[in-house]
């Protein structure tokens, strides 16, 4: 079935990335899912040298919810906290780029994006500024729970109720 | 006006308080606040909803006609506003309504459950006001509106601890000061090399454990906060270490309470039980308040504990950035650390804690806002079924097992209907005075013998005792006002800060923290225990 | 949140990176810059203003309640 699937979606996207897209995002921050679809666009979609692609990786701005009920530090200890969140998840991301370029050399033309904030809002506002026709994403992943080897970053989903109403073009899920 | 839309929320909030408090000034309510136990609370609540009502209309109608500005009015008054009014509306609400609704419901449960769920749970309106600020943010979210002034829950909770500050008098700050330094020194420690050694055996790197040990043993996300920069924590570490204290330590808010009242505990005892064991400082005033939100003798024995770390916290990061230091070379001073970073808002609570000490808030011969007045006074006495009890045991020879200064306390008692000293001294003041507030030692001694099971009373002469002794304790009305301050200010902040928990922050909870946590975390939970219930003895707080 | 501008910049992405990235120059800069939790500007200033506060309030309970009556 799943094979099927994605048969469906290489003809599909074979045709119209032909004939109708022209620039697209790929939104991933390197978790199983949003390998799926880099793995997608980057051996499939790329095919068409008419198609531009962006990669953009999110730094989820809920890090800023986790401080928690932290009342003792000062404001001080809090922006040196944020600031050190931000460099530490801009060097991961640049880890996960740099993954990226060398898994797939289809990669060396795109370009990479860093944008903070709120994950679909993030995403829409983006595609849009970018005027990008098609946005990609990974499959929606069972959170692994209480796993020992968890996942990177904050277990953040993309929430469809969320994300469908804002769209500016197209969404693309990669099986 | 153009903006009047945007305000609109808190103009109806503001509306809704003064048609309250005119409703309660009709009287109208009174029936049902019988009901609820909180007719007491009639005068407040009408003063209250006043004021704040017409506070937020005005506020409201200057932000709806004003361009937003930058001007300290702008910054302190006007922003924060809607937040302000939400918060104190949800703690007025739980405080008179949600509060005794539940514990009438779960009284009127109780035959049914087996067990009395405001009792088991500790549901009072400190820990229903954290639930009520948790599940606001998670399923609603904070409101535009209030956004600004949910960021004043810190302050104002600063202001409660400087508030508290007037509670103490030197032998208890002393005391505790000693037990709290001991204890969190060596649970502190103990639990930072505990995680560092647990993070060994596991091959866990090195950033993780800094920042979990750091969590685990000072005060939970404070610190983690404060330490993660320093030990350069990767992104997933910082996450998973966060939610599990965050999850660890609500679990505890609820736990903590219920275990003390089940182990018996001693408000002193379970003040500093809460204050080493629990990781959030927040979730310590939380803890201490819903162990027992009536006096604040927990609480104040709580918040010397919290202190302490406060204080800790600095060396930790130290320890922790020389420990790590090696690989990060990122340099700390000692300025940088601790003197940068020392929490002034203690300066403040010492200032209280001075300016009560020199007698400001009560004259010199009361005792910290309280004092005893054996003299004679009507209003004094014990109610005539209390003294007829009393009668009635000493007839039935319930009282023999009283050693001689006891028994003849009792007599007294018994013949005068209140403590007092003998009446054919009442012209000599300090005599007089003397001779009963022996009497009334010897009576808090029958009590604390009954409590000790060394003999055995009718409940109904017990509280009839009880009563006799708190009739002659009496309040200055100063300190009673600054402490209802004081606990409305912890009630906003904790709120407040109950709306700082995200679910997505909770459910962060894993990895290998949570493994390590969970070991650690009850570990110092456990032997905090036994330690505390064998060391900390009462300390007899005023 | 200021994409508007969509300036290039290009950062330096440490060891991890092993090169340069391009990167808007607004990307993450303004988004966390609301990080103060509270509406001070400095500790300091909270503090501060949280000790007047109280003492502003010590002052009017003593005043009603010790000194006018």
């Amino acid at each position: 079935m799943a094979g099927h699937v994605s048969a469906m979606v290489f003809l599909v996207s074979q045709k119209v990335s032909l004939f109708m897209f022209k620039h697209l995002l790929l939104c991933t921050h390197g978790t199983e899912g949003a390998q799926k679809a880099e793995a997608f666009v980057f051996k499939q979609l790329t095919a068409d040298p008419n198609l531009k692609v962006s990669v953009l990786t999110i730094l989820d701005e809920d890090w800023r919810m986790m401080t928690g009920d932290d009342w003792l530090n000062s404001s001080k200890t809090h922006t040196a906290f944020l600031d050190h969140v931000e460099a530490q998840v801009s060097e991961e991301i640049a880890e996960e780029w740099q993954r990226i370029r060398d898994t797939y050399p289809a990669a060396a033309q795109a370009v990479f994006l860093q944008r903070t904030g709120a994950i679909a809002e993030t995403i829409t506002r983006v595609a849009e500024k970018l005027h990008c026709d098609l946005i990609a994403i990974g499959p929606y992943q069972k959170s692994k729970g209480l796993f020992i080897h968890g996942e990177k970053g904050l277990r953040a989903r993309i929430k469809n109720d969320t994300l469908h109403p804002l769209l500016p073009c197209p969404l693309l899920i990669a099986p | 006006m153009p903006r009047v839309k945007d305000h609109m929320p808190v103009l109806i909030m503001g509306g809704l308080l003064i048609i309250y408090g005119l409703i309660v000034k009709t009287g109208i309510l009174l029936p049902m606040m019988k009901y609820l136990h909180t007719h007491k609370a009639m005068d407040l609540q009408m003063t209250l909803t006043l004021i704040v009502g017409g506070i937020v209309i005005v506020g409201a109608l200057i932000n709806s006609v004003k361009e937003p500005g930058n001007s300290i009015l702008d910054r302190f008054f006007l922003q924060p506003l809607g937040g302000i009014v939400l918060i104190l509306v949800m703690a007025m609400a739980i405080r008179w309504y949600l509060e005794p609704l539940v514990k009438i419901m779960s009284d009127s449960l109780q035959p049914l459950l087996g067990f009395n769920v405001y009792k088991v749970l500790n549901l009072n309106y400190v820990v229903l006001g954290i639930l009520a600020g948790v599940l606001l943010t998670n399923t609603w979210g904070i409101p535009k509106f209030a956004e600004a002034g949910v960021k004043c829950a810190r302050f104002v909770l600063k202001m409660g601890v400087i508030m508290l500050g007037a509670r103490y008098s030197f032998a208890e700050l002393a005391k505790l000061g000693v037990y709290s330094v001991w204890l969190v020194g060596f649970f502190v420690l103990g639990t930072v090399f505990l995680v560092l050694w647990l993070g060994n055996i596991f091959k866990q790197p090195k950033s993780m454990t800094g920042v979990l040990s750091a969590g685990m043993g000072v005060c939970g996300v404070s610190a983690t906060v404060a330490v993660a920069p320093v030990v350069k924590a990767k992104s997933a570490e910082m996450a998973y270490t966060i939610g599990t204290i965050l999850s660890f330590g609500i679990i505890c808010m609820f736990v903590f309470p219920t275990i003390g009242h089940m182990a018996g505990m001693n408000p002193v005892q379970f003040g500093a039980w809460a204050g080493t064991g629990i990781l959030n400082s927040a979730q310590v005033a939380a803890a201490a308040l819903a162990f027992n939100a009536v006096d604040i003798k927990t609480l104040k024995v709580a918040e010397i504990f919290n202190i302490t770390r406060v204080l800790f916290l600095p060396i930790i990061v130290l320890v922790l950035a020389t420990w790590f230091g090696k690989e990060s070379g990122q340099k700390l001073s000692f300025k940088s650390v601790v003197i940068d970073k020392f929490p002034i808002f203690i300066l403040g609570f010492l200032l209280l804690f001075g300016m009560s000490s020199v007698g400001m808030f009560s004259p010199p011969s009361h005792y910290k806002g309280q004092y005893i007045d054996v003299s004679y006074n009507d209003r004094t006495q014990v109610t005539s079924e209390e003294w007829e009890t009393l009668k009635k045991a000493m007839a039935a020879g319930e009282f023999s097992a009283l050693n001689p200064e006891q028994l003849a306390a009792v007599e007294n008692l018994i013949e005068q209907r209140q403590i007092a000293g003998n009446y054919a001294e009442r012209n000599d003041g300090k005599v007089f005075d003397r001779v009963g507030r022996a009497r009334m030692a010897e009576l808090e001694g029958v009590l604390a013998a009954a409590k000790a099971k060394e003999l055995t009373l009718s409940s109904d002469v017990k509280s009839g005792i009880k009563h006799a002794i708190k009739q002659v304790h009496k309040k200055s009305k100063t300190i009673v006002t600054l402490t209802d301050f004081m606990i409305w200010f912890f009630a906003f902040g904790l709120i407040g800060l109950g709306m700082q928990i995200t679910k997505k922050a909770i459910t962060q909870a894993g990895g290998w923290p949570i493994v390590m946590g969970v070991i650690a975390g009850i570990t110092k939970a456990a032997l905090s225990f036994f330690v505390v219930l064998w060391l900390v003895k009462d300390v007899v707080l005023n | 949140m200021s994409d508007n501008k969509g300036k290039k910049v290009i950062i330096e992405t440490g060891e991890a990176g092993k090169g340069t990235s391009e990167l808007s120059e607004s990307a993450n800069t303004e988004e966390l810059e609301e990080r103060a939790l509270s509406v001070f500007s400095s500790e300091r200033n909270e503090d501060i203003t949280a000790l007047v506060f109280c003492l502003i309030t010590t002052f009017l309970v003593l005043l009603f309640t010790k000194w006018m009556v």
